[in-house]
């Protein structure tokens, strides 16, 4: 409870796109959209990323508290547009795993060691005539970020010509992954 | 399997969306007057009302309600209700289930809307009526309700070309059941009396450099599909299973930062699509 209140104040600091994301129909459900992250100050919070295509997934997850976040950015980079990235960092991998990481460990006093990172999204065209590789660059970039964090990538789920819907037990360090109609449990602890 | 033969096959007909062509041939004609357009939206009273009470909502911030369809067509402007009755039959058409997609509820007509959204945002940067790009993006689907209805049982195999193949959607669909989705949208909007502005452009949605005309419109329509699918819009089986045509990139003149500034774009767009329409 004490932890809870901590991250609530701090969440009240940061920009509101962190704070965005709606209720699904089940209320312990929180649905993070694109370009937006989660990072829930209740316990025993889900976390679901819809349709996840090219965009990128990053779930946090530490087992001693247990807690989990979520972030779903969109684009590789905020050179883009520096002035975008710095009211929506969320958007971009770069502002957006930096703050997300740091948030999460701030809210939770996470320790590196005990953070299990997952890595979804990522989606490519069907062939190899993308030009723009949109998809792999958001993960590769993803993969550079959280090296230079200084955390170790758990499970991933990317690459493919398809969207990933994403739904995370925080209490639990479960992930569920649906694809193609078929579904996929992936275990973080 | 000819076209002809499968659509004998389709014992639901998805509802022809019938004012639409008729209002947009209103809205292209200079001869037209405000009460030929009041009088074709009376003619279909549970449209009329929907029309009321969506340009009563919060969006469109009139002073005060309005009760009378000639007083918010005239309000409103006749672009915004043109655009509001697409939405309304659009939503008609397509807010089902689309099993053999693995399409929940709505997802359908939620892909088709911001792929109408991408595409009427982008209309001006080459020079498209804003109208008729948003109409093309909204309908471009409907060979899917189609299929949806007709094919359910020799679909699969498709998934399979897809998925084992790594054959696109509508290369796939062609090798199974003899045409593409495209096609079967494309004649049903000849069906319906839509021009060649807005069956070609979809007719040709995965080949825009071969549409007999309309090309620039059918280059936005290819280029609006692989934004809606960047965003996760188009949720579904075989969303990613679509080529970006290089053909079409170049006609376009796109660079890679343009087309990342489209996809901040596109989900501009989205999210004003989520706050105008409640989604």
């Amino acid at each position: 409870m004490k932890t809870q209140k901590k991250v609530s104040r701090f969440l009240g600091k940061l920009p509101s796109p962190l704070m965005s994301s709606p209720q699904s129909a089940n209320t312990n459900c929180h649905v993070v959209s694109i370009g937006n992250m989660d990072i829930p100050d209740a316990a025993g919070v889900d976390l679901s990323a819809y349709s996840v295509g090219s965009s990128g997934v990053i779930a946090l997850f530490d087992e001693t508290i247990p807690a989990g976040g979520i972030l779903y950015y969109m684009l590789p980079d905020s050179s883009l547009s520096p002035e975008r990235a710095l009211t929506q960092p969320s958007i971009f991998a770069d502002t957006g795993i930096d703050l997300f990481v740091d948030s999460f460990i701030k809210h939770y006093k996470s320790k590196k060691e005990n953070i299990r990172v997952f890595l979804a999204g990522g989606a490519t065209a069907q062939t190899d005539d993308d030009a723009f590789k949109i998809g792999e660059k958001n993960i590769e970039r993803a993969r550079a970020i959280l090296k230079e964090k200084g955390l170790t990538i758990t499970a991933e789920e990317t690459g493919d010509p398809s969207n990933r819907t994403i739904r995370f037990q925080t209490a639990t360090g479960t992930i569920f992954v649906r694809m193609n109609a078929a579904s996929k449990e992936i275990h973080l602890k | 399997m000819k076209l002809e033969v499968f659509v004998e096959k389709i014992k639901r007909l998805p509802p022809a969306p019938q004012i639409l062509p008729k209002l947009m041939k209103l809205l292209a004609s200079t001869d037209s007057s405000f009460d030929d357009i009041v009088q074709l939206v009376s003619l279909d009273l549970s449209l009329a009302a929907q029309v009321l009470r969506l340009s009563n909502s919060a969006y469109y911030g009139l002073a005060s309600k309005t009760y009378d369809l000639e007083d918010a067509i005239q309000r409103i402007g006749f672009q915004e209700v043109y655009k509001m009755i697409a939405l309304i039959c659009s939503k008609q058409l397509m807010d089902h289930e689309h099993e053999i997609f693995d399409l929940g509820k709505g997802e359908l007509w939620r892909y088709s809307l911001g792929s109408a959204m991408i595409m009427e945002k982008l209309a001006p940067e080459y020079e498209m009526v804003p109208t008729t790009a948003y109409t093309i993006g909204l309908l471009h689907t409907i060979g899917k309700i189609a299929i949806n209805s007709a094919a359910p049982g020799v679909y699969k195999d498709v998934f399979k070309k897809v998925e084992k193949e790594k054959l696109t959607l509508a290369k796939a669909e062609r090798e199974v059941l003899g045409f593409n989705n495209a096609q079967v949208a494309s004649f049903f909007l000849k069906k319906w009396d839509f021009t060649t502005e807005v069956y070609w452009p979809i007719e040709y949605q995965f080949k825009p450099t071969s549409s007999p005309g309309n090309q620039k419109e059918a280059c936005l329509l290819h280029l609006s599909i692989w934004l809606a699918s960047h965003l996760g819009l188009n949720s579904g089986r075989g969303a990613w299973s679509f080529n970006l045509s290089k053909k079409a990139v170049d006609s376009l003149n796109l660079s890679e930062k343009k087309i990342q500034e489209y996809i901040l774009m596109a989900k501009d767009s989205w999210d004003e699509a989520q706050s105008l329409f409640n989604i």
